[in-house]
């Protein structure tokens, strides 16, 4: 690989004149570049397999081939649109039979302790000192696409290390109460297998009941009309998503005309966008807050000239809106802070909406644990103790404001699937800054 | 002005959009390897990639018809790599959004491939404070050499918001670690 280093820094400096500063630095950068490329090494077996199956004909009617696409559908062959519009049929109409309203609220309680020891919780779902120390620190906190990101149709999460910061509890006394209850995100295992047992008498040119403990585990579909969406249903969690099938949203077009911090709509247009969304698929709000939207493009500085060259505005394309979940009253956050719940965006362009992602069914069971009722122990795993690295170099301190009740989510793997688990936590707003740390409180965890 | 390559490529199209299975076999033959490695990039895992690099190429052979050849292909078969990629780690259930293995919290995978543990762990700390689109944005540029004019139209972005991304990126490698780890972020091996 080589890089023409003379024109990189041209165009560097040209997008920021700062960089000149930086020119021999810079230099030798780019002069070890070549080195830095990872290996990447393709198996010649797979190159030349792919390419046969590639430029092999299509056969006429079904065939076990075709089919065996079916169920990806972005590239299904035209054959199988039958069979996937049968397959989401009846895999919807079970997927919705067996968990019921599907974005209905449901709660039932199950003994005490009902999720055994919460104690051994995977580095995956966050820990109590990962939920302190990863906690953002700086206006640049975005979680989720929320604040401080550069949005552009992408989830931005890009907090400021939280080693630069160190916090200081700056709130009022507060009291936690002995128990609380945890909720687990309950969903019916058995939906895919249940929907292989209806496609059983489908003849796909293989013999489904041949292969044992088959089960759908995902199912997606696209409209191929103009603005069309992929819906994609993932059965083990009750997972919904929508999305842009962008091959319809007139891409060529959208590229070349241009797009202004004045054309930027106002954010009731753009909540208003979403509830038209919501209204014309009826997709229920219940259980989520009022929406949170990201307004972080906004701290981003507009053009500035600098030594005879203009840094360009960012203007975002896209602009990404929170629902938070909420469970009998407490809002449900990340470990990180970041506020869980629907995630919508929406394309600033065309003035639509184009994704929709953690949409899921609301069924929780709820079971009750101890907490961790030592107040101070409490702050002091807020403010970070226990691990996070102080800089001498350098560090700023923040003030944690008092906390409110909420609780934080979290993921378990036992019995070979994924559980989520949403646990009583306090959330200590970051004074000054629209960040937060989440604390859990179960005695099983704090400990 | 476009050169002898650029009109190569386009006949290939051409030919491949009338139904010319060979033509799509010629396209897929200069670019398999490139589209290989940056799903790879992505994803760390061999099979992983391979079966992602599949869909990517049985979607863009489905596809093809309806592509506008006055287009540059590559874009075009970068973005649906790309998609791809994305629509693979929406499917897996996660605590956080994952967009590529730099997301994932077992460092397995990118370990795997890593010949210098010793730099890993700092190289990771920082571009993991990065975005996916960020993160993206920089090897597309400097590992791909792609143009910020192909770059903008893989990301779904502009040209000039797409530069500006890439300058910031930089900004925020520069900014985050002292400046002898930006230098070992750069040259780090398999990052």
């Amino acid at each position: 690989m080589k890089i023409d280093t003379d024109r990189i820094l041209s165009e560097l400096y040209e997008i920021d004149p700062t960089f000149r500063e930086h020119e021999e630095a810079l230099r030798e950068i780019l002069s070890r570049l070549p080195e830095t490329k990872p290996n990447v090494v393709v198996d010649s077996a797979f190159v030349m397999r792919l390419r046969q199956e590639l430029i092999r004909e299509p056969v006429s009617g079904f065939s076990f081939y075709d089919l065996s696409t079916a169920f990806t559908p972005l590239y299904a062959h035209r054959y199988a649109f039958a069979t996937l519009a049968l397959v989401l049929v009846v895999g919807g109409s079970i997927f919705i039979s067996q968990t019921g309203d599907t974005t209905k609220l449901a709660i039932s309680t199950v003994p005490a302790g009902s999720f055994g020891s919460l104690a051994q919780l995977s580095q995956a779902s966050g820990d109590a000192r990962a939920s302190a120390e990863s906690a953002p620190s700086a206006k640049s906190f975005a979680p989720l696409g929320l604040g401080g990101g550069l949005g552009g149709g992408a989830a931005s999460d890009m907090p400021v290390p939280n080693f630069l910061t160190r916090y200081v509890y700056r709130g009022e006394e507060f009291t936690i109460p002995a128990t609380g209850y945890v909720y687990k995100h309950s969903t019916d295992a058995a939906a895919g297998q249940k929907l292989v047992n209806a496609l059983g008498g489908m003849r796909f040119g293989v013999d489904t009941g041949s292969f044992s403990s088959l089960t759908v585990r995902n199912i997606e579909a696209a409209e191929t009309r103009d603005y069309g969406y992929a819906i994609n249903l993932y059965i083990p969690s009750g997972q919904i998503s929508i999305n842009a099938n962008w091959d319809t949203w007139h891409m060529q077009e959208r590229s070349q005309a241009p797009f202004e911090r004045s054309d930027v709509p106002s954010n009731e247009t753009v909540l208003a966008i979403a509830d038209n969304f919501f209204a014309e698929h009826r997709i229920s709000l219940e259980g989520y807050g009022e929406p949170v939207i990201d307004q972080a493009w906004l701290d981003m500085p507009e053009a500035v000239a600098t030594s005879g060259a203009t840094m360009p505005a960012y203007t975002p394309e896209m602009i990404n809106l929170t629902y938070p979940l909420t469970i009998e009253g407490l809002p449900v956050y990340e470990s990180w802070g970041a506020p869980v719940g629907l995630q919508v965006t929406v394309d600033l362009r065309t003035r639509r909406v184009s994704s929709v992602n953690n949409l899921t069914t609301l069924g929780y069971e709820r079971s009750e644990y101890a907490l961790e009722t030592n107040v101070q122990k409490i702050k002091d795993l807020a403010t970070g103790g226990g691990g996070a690295e102080f800089l001498k170099s350098g560090g700023s301190t923040a003030e944690l404001d008092t906390p409110k009740p909420v609780l934080m989510r979290y993921y378990r793997y036992a019995n070979s699937r994924n559980e989520e688990l949403l646990v009583p936590a306090m959330l200590f707003p970051i004074k000054g800054q629209s960040g937060a740390v989440v604390t859990p409180l179960v005695k099983d965890i704090v400990s | 002005m476009p050169n002898q390559k650029d009109m190569d490529e386009n006949a290939r199209v051409l030919r491949a959009k009338g139904g010319d299975r060979e033509a799509f076999g010629e396209l897929y033959d200069v670019y398999v390897k490139r589209i290989y490695a940056s799903i790879y990039y992505k994803t760390h895992h061999k099979e992983t990639a391979e079966d992602l690099t599949s869909s990517t190429f049985f979607k863009a052979l489905d596809k093809i018809r309806s592509f506008d050849s006055s287009r540059p292909f590559a874009p075009w078969i970068y973005g649906i790599a790309r998609n791809t990629v994305a629509d693979h780690y929406r499917a897996l259930k996660s605590a956080r959004p994952i967009e590529d293995a730099w997301d994932l919290p077992d460092d397995t995978d990118i370990l795997r491939d890593t010949e210098t543990n010793l730099t890993i762990d700092t190289v990771r700390k920082h571009m993991r404070d990065l975005s996916s689109l960020q993160r993206e944005i920089i090897t597309l540029r400097l590992w791909d050499g792609l143009s910020y004019k192909d770059i903008a139209e893989i990301i779904n972005e502009s040209e000039g918001n797409t530069k500006v991304l890439f300058s910031r990126a930089m900004h925020k490698l520069r900014s985050s670690m002292p400046f002898n780890a930006f230098l070992l972020i750069l040259s780090a091996p398999n990052l």
